[in-house]
Formats: structure tokens, sequence, C-alpha cells
């Protein structure tokens, strides 16, 4: 079997005390800054990047991917904890996670995610490791019309996500793709709601908007009300989730790695809509769809196993394609080229070593993420128990300097303040941010796909029925909008009926 | 007043008398190399690799400090208003010196007469690729196929305004043909949309093209720059392939604020040759496909004029929209 030769190839690679060691050291030092609010994987890395420089390339990129995970799994515990989420796939996490958090179940939260990333980090390891070559072909079959498709599902899931009004979440969607519209437009390089500023060149920053309306916004809403402020230190139970925990969860956690594995491949939004996606699968197949926003252990397990699943089959198109799944895994491929390494077709076979003692440090670094941050759980539910009035001016403090790293620019934190009031006044018309995000994320790129689709068909808008992979995505989104659809019609039909009678 | 004209005279004597021990003493603290791209990317590794080796010889950390945003301007306007002590210097990237003047009409900073060149340190060329399924195996049998399948051609680059998109139009402008130009967000999206068979037509740098050619994955035409690469000793380069005077190349410099002392300028200057001497710096540059350059602030600043008037012309006359 070729798939064992060459996990035996990786794990003889990463097996060696030193590189062991490496590892552990990137997963600690990536959690242990990755858990600052508004450091997310990307700020991260780049600061972290420097002290593998010395090192010889192998144990450098083992290094690397445990920060990798350490800053992935730091992040979460933010999202759980203190409701900010580091980068755009945490948002998810933020919905149940922190409610979860609210009830006295951040330890539970926090395990589970551990868990479930595990879970699936072995499973789509083994996915990696045995399709590899053909999976990155298969990424190459998604072309700009797919891409669009596939947006617009996303969209579609993004009304799912919501547990209030339909109408109050596809405003949140609209308003969110207006967001993203500011910065250079791709196809004409003309600027928009740039206002001449030319900070806003690039448009917002995912991160500065997530953290504002998310956590910001949340914080100030606390200081409304008195009694908010107490609950975290009222009753935090059991650490460790309990076995009606691991029963409601092993069935998210096994469909969210399937599905991030699968949307792991596609260089782009791969991990945010994985997790995305996942939510909105387990909110649909859960018998009590209310319990959903409301701290359900299914909306953490499976959208945190999808995510990490994703982030581990996003390796394929980096090391197999030289073609990075999005800004973060840019630097880790900007890291290899500097090691003298040429992502590309070839890169497992010039360097085999290197490609499968990756494949199986990814691995290695999840099972210590597990082994450190299990017995850290008390550390992070006890920081809850700090008074108020030193943790959370002290959250804002870390987000301004998180949010300053991103750009090195104050114009940044003055955005963060503005998103802050934004996500304040969205609370208290009893909006949902989640959508805004989603919107905000997808709008861009659905936008270029579809520009660029019609230009790729001279004009023609039956490119994406024609198409089977784009037919078969788009059929998905429409069967999503039916479910939403037809219980509500029916439901009228009924109110008519019995108002006839 | 009296004191002003103190100060003022102080100053001129200090600046007169004293600019040789200026430079025996600079640098005193860390200097900022200002970045105009997010860490990452090829400036990034050429900055790092360079700053460490300048480090070294200046005796003296130097910072890299990422500032990305509005193709470059960011970072060079911060550059042109920081105060010109030798201590803020500037990556400068090519298109982001001698396109934007003739792409964005509202610079707030002009980069003939607020930056003084040090030095060039490195360049690299482009490579002309095609998804193996176009017929086409010379830059000759493609021009002939465009001009039989006009407009049929897609070519890929990385946004509109970006050096893949103006090497594309220069090469339609010069042969004469018509291709449709597929803006990607990014090099990396551009070289999988042609090895997709989304567009077919790519410049691409060395460092990401460099091994799909190899596995056979994209077709190397020609190269961009008037001699022809190392690494693709085979694939001719346009100038000898009938577009005589092609050539678009990148390239990454040094520059500091205008009134920068000319002592530093010429310590710095003579630093950094010295530290693209070392053999470890060209390998690390030949790993990103390129060379070291290493010459003359005045070769520098020739070139800068030279590119900035060249893609001024191609600019007009393609008509690639102004902001």
């Amino acid at each position: 079997m070729d798939l064992f030769s060459n996990l035996a190839i990786g794990f003889e690679a990463a097996l060696s005390p030193m590189r062991l060691l490496y590892c552990l050291v990137g997963v600690s030092l990536g959690t242990f800054i990755g858990v600052l609010p508004g450091v997310g994987p990307l700020v991260t890395i780049s600061v972290l990047l420097p002290i593998t420089y010395g090192l010889d390339p192998t144990s450098a990129l083992i290094m690397l991917a445990g920060i990798y995970y350490g800053a992935q799994y730091g992040g979460s515990t933010t999202a759980i904890l203190v409701n900010l989420p580091g980068e755009s796939s945490s948002v998810i996490t933020c919905l149940d996670g922190h409610a979860m958090a609210k009830n006295g179940r951040a330890g539970p939260a926090l395990a589970i995610a551990a868990i479930g990333s595990f879970a699936a980090g072995t499973i789509a390891n083994l996915i990696v490791a045995a399709f590899a070559p053909v999976l990155a072909s298969y990424a190459l079959k998604f072309g700009s019309p797919e891409y669009f498709s596939l947006m617009l599902l996303g969209l579609v899931t993004a009304a799912v996500l919501s547990h209030g009004s339909l109408l109050k979440s596809v405003g949140m969607i609209v308003l969110g793709l207006l967001l993203g519209l500011a910065g250079t437009d791709v196809t004409s390089g003309t600027y928009r709601y740039t206002f001449g500023i030319p900070d806003l060149s690039e448009g917002f920053d995912f991160v500065i908007i997530a953290m504002g309306v998310f956590g910001l916004a949340d914080i100030i809403a606390n200081i409304r009300e008195d009694q908010m402020r107490t609950v975290f230190s009222a009753s935090i139970r059991n650490l460790m989730p309990s076995r009606e925990d691991f029963s409601s969860s092993w069935k998210p956690i096994f469909r969210g790695t399937l599905l991030g594995s699968a949307l792991g491949i596609l260089p782009g939004t791969g991990t945010t809509i994985s997790s995305f996606m996942s939510y909105a699968m387990e909110k649909k197949l859960a018998k009590d769809p209310s319990r959903f926003g409301q701290g359900a252990i299914e909306g953490v397990a499976g959208p945190e196993a999808a995510n990490n699943a994703a982030a581990q089959t996003a390796f394929i198109p980096t090391l197999t394609l030289g073609i990075p799944s999005g800004a973060t895994m840019a630097l880790m491929l900007g890291a290899m080229t500097m090691f003298g390494i040429a992502p590309g077709p070839q890169v497992m076979t010039t360097n085999p070593e290197l490609f499968w003692g990756l494949i199986a440090s990814m691995w290695i670094g999840n099972l210590m993420l597990v082994i450190l941050n299990l017995p850290l759980l008390g550390v992070w539910v006890k920081m809850l128990q700090v008074p108020y009035r030193m943790l959370y001016p002290a959250i804002v403090l870390l987000s301004c300097i998180g949010v300053y790293t991103l750009a090195n620019s104050t114009f940044s934190i003055l955005l963060l303040a503005l998103f802050g009031l934004i996500g304040l006044i969205l609370i208290m018309l009893d909006f949902e941010p989640a959508p805004l995000l989603l919107g905000f994320i997808l709008g861009p790129l659905m936008e270029e796909n579809l520009r660029r689709s019609m230009v790729i068909s001279r004009g023609d808008p039956t490119i994406f029925i024609d198409r089977p992979l784009s037919l078969i995505v788009l059929l998905i989104a429409v069967a999503l909008v039916a479910s939403m659809l037809i219980p509500a019609i029916r439901k009228k039909k009924e109110e008519a009926i019995t108002e006839e009678a | 007043m009296p004191k002003l004209t103190w100060i003022a005279a102080a100053c001129l004597t200090a600046a007169l008398s004293t600019s040789p021990t200026i430079a025996q003493d600079y640098p005193t603290k860390p200097i900022r190399l200002v970045l105009p791209f997010p860490p990452g990317g090829g400036t990034d590794g050429v900055a790092r690799l360079v700053g460490d080796a300048m480090s070294k010889k200046l005796g003296q950390q130097i910072v890299v400090d990422n500032r990305p945003g509005a193709g470059g301007n960011i970072a060079s306007d911060f550059v042109a208003k920081a105060d010109p002590d030798g201590y803020t210097l500037l990556m400068g990237f090519s298109t982001a010196l001698t396109v934007n003047p003739s792409l964005y009409p509202n610079l707030p900073f002009d980069v003939g007469k607020d930056f003084v060149p040090i030095t060039e340190l490195a360049d690299g060329q482009y490579v002309l690729v095609v998804n193996p399924s176009l017929p086409a195996k010379t830059p000759a049998e493609l021009i002939a196929y465009a001009k039989e399948h006009p407009g049929e051609i897609n070519f890929a680059s990385g946004g509109n305004g970006s050096p893949l998109h103006l090497a594309g139009e220069l090469f339609k402008a010069k042969a004469g043909v018509e291709m449709t130009h597929l803006p990607y967000s990014g090099g990396g999206p551009a070289s999988a949309a042609v090895l997709g068979n989304e567009a077919q037509v790519l410049f691409g740098s060395v460092a990401s093209t460099l091994p799909q050619i190899k596995a056979g994955a994209l077709r190397a035409l020609a190269t961009t720059g008037l001699k022809r690469l190392e690494t693709l000793p085979d694939v001719p380069t346009l100038d000898e392939s009938g577009l005589k005077g092609f050539e678009v190349l990148t390239w990454y410099g040094l520059l500091a604020p205008t009134g920068t002392p000319q002592a530093i300028l010429d310590r710095l200057q003579q630093d950094s040759v010295a530290a693209l001497q070392d053999p470890a710096i060209k390998e690390g540059l030949d790993r990103l496909g390129l060379q070291v350059v290493a010459g003359t602030s005045a070769e520098f600043k020739a070139l800068i004029d030279r590119d900035t008037a060249s893609w001024s012309t191609v600019i007009s006359d393609v008509g690639i929209k102004p902001q």
C-alpha cells in the first residue's frame, strides 16, 4: 500500500525527538499568541515566522504547521470565551460556543472544539495522504461559474443561520454584501466606497468587522445591563463534556469532517464556508432547531470539525498546485519558498520527506493540541472569573493592539470602534451579525466570479446551468430555499383552510 | 529671531562639517524598512533576505514594516513624508513606483521629487506560459493562432493594472493580437486559472510557474527579459522571437526620502551592494526567481525614469482606465 509506506516516511521524519519538540513549541506558541483577541492565525504566523528561519526546512515547516493549528485553536478559544472571532471560520463558533459559555458550559464547549478538531484532523489527514494528487486535479475543475454557484449556496445557508426573523437576516446579508463592495474592484480596478481614504483601498478587514460587531458590541451591551456582568462567574459546572454531550456530538463531527474535507480543497474560502455550511446543516437536521444559538453543542462540534478538516485539506492545493487557499496559506507558501521548496506537482516526488513529514506532523500537531489544551481548560475557564471591570478593559486594549497589527495603522482602531457601535445598534434592534459577516465574505467573491464567468461565456448566462458541477450546486441551493419556504407556505394554507372552516 | 538664526547656523555648520561623522556614527538605532505588501509575498522575502544581510553590515537591526494597500501607495506616501534621517527606507517595487503615477492621477507624493534612489537590489523576468491544450509551441505560433481566433483566447492576470496585466497588454499591442483579459485576485488564482484551462495565456512570475513548467502542466513559450533565464535555457526571450525590444522586468530597490544626507545614502548603497555579494543571498533570491543587480544610485534613477515613461505610454495607448 502506497498510503502506508508514504505515511511511514512521514512519521519517520516527524517523530524524531527534536522535531516533536519543534511541533510542541509551535503548537504552544500558536495557542498562547492566538488566544489574544484579534490575533488570528495570519498575524500569529507572521509574528512567529522569523523564529523558524534558523531551522532545516522540514523542521521549520513542522513548527509552522504547529503554529498554524495552535493559532487556529487559540482563535476558537477567544470566540467561545469572550465572543471575539479571530478569523472568519471562528465566527460560527461564537454563536453557540459563546452561548454555552454564558450558560456556564465553557469547559465542555472548549473540550468538544478540541476533540472535534482532532477527530476531524485524523480523518482529513488520511484523506490527504491517500488522495492528495487526485484531489488537486479535482480542485482545478472548479472554475469561475462553479465558484459563483457555490457562493450563492453559501448565501442561502446564511439565511438558515439566524434563529430570528428571516427578513431581518436577509437584510443583514444585503448589508454585508454592501460592506464587501468597499475597496478596489478586481475587474476594473476602480475604487468603490473608499471616500478618498487610502486605508480603505483594500476594503474593510474582516477581522475588524467581526471583532467590532461581535466582541466589542457585546462588551458595550453588557455595560448597559447590570445583571449581565455576573453571568459568567455565576456557575461553572463540569469542565469535560458529559456522555450526553458526546452522543449528540459525534454525528455532527463526522458530517462536518466530510463537508470540510471536500470544501477545503477549493482554493478560496473553503474553511470559512465549510463551517457556515456545517452549522446550517446541523440546524436543518436537528430535531429542535430552536436550541441553536442558545448553546447547542452540535453547533460547536460540527463547524469546528468542518473548519479543521478544511484547514487540513487546504494543504492540498497549497502544496501540489502552489495555490494558497487563503491569506494564511499564502504566508505558509511564502515561507516554503524561502526554505527553498517550490510547491508544485513535483513536491511529493522531489521532497517526499518534507511532504509526508508535514502531513504526519499535522496529525501530531492536532494530537498535541488536545494534550496541551485539555489540562488548560480549567485555566481558560478561570479567566472568566476575573472581575468584569478588569477583564474587559484588558480585552478591549488587547483587541486594539491586535487590530493595529493588521496593517500597522491607527485607522484600523477607529474602524473597530465604529463597527463596535454598529454592532451595538444591531443588538438593540435584535439583528444577528453572523449573516452580515457571511454576506461580507461571499459578496465580493460572488461578484468577481459572476463577472468573470460572463466574460468567459462572452455574455451567455446559461454557462451556470450548462456546466454539470455548477448545476448540481445550484440545485442544492434551490432545494434549500424550497425547504425553507414550503413549510411557511403550507402553514399559511392551513391557516386559510381553518379560517374558511 | 536671533535664537532662530543661531539654530539655523548651527544646523548648517553641523550639516557641512560633521556629515562624515554622521555617516560614521550612522546607524545608532534600528532602521525601518517599509514594504508595500503584506508578509509572505515575494517582496517580503526579498526584504527579509536583504534586510538580514544588511543588518550584519550596518551593525543595527533592519525592521521590516509591512504597510500594504492602494497598490503600494500607502507605503510610498508614508516614506515620502518620513524624516529624511536614514532611519526610514522604502523597499521599492517596480510597478508601485513606475506604473502608479500613470494609473492614479492624484497621488499625494511625487516619485521623482520625494525619493532618492539608493540601489536596485534585484530584478526578475516574467514567463509567458500557456495551457498545454493550446496548439502554440512558440511565441510566433501563439501570435498566429491568436490572429486566426481573435478574442477567443483568455489571458489571466492578478487584477486590473497589475504587472501581469500590463505585460499582457503590452504583448497584445506589440504583436497586434486580440485576447480577452480575465482579472483574478492575485497571481496565484491567475495561474490556477491557466492550469484549469479557464484562461489559456499568462505572464507569470518565475517562482510560481517554474514548478508547473517542469511538471509539464504549463508550457513556457518565452521570457520577458533581454537575456534568457538560467533556469530555462531553452526558452527564448520575446525580444529574440520577433518582438524586438520587448522587455518587462520586475524589480526591487532601496529608496530614501529626499533630504537624507549624502553620506548616509552612500553608506547604505555600499553596504547593500556588499550584502548582496553574499552567496547565500544570491541563492535565496534565485529561489524567488530573481537575480542580484546591486547597481549605482544613478543607474537606479535612470531605470525608474525609463520605466515610468514607457508604462505611461502603454497605459495611455492601451487605454487602461485610470481611477
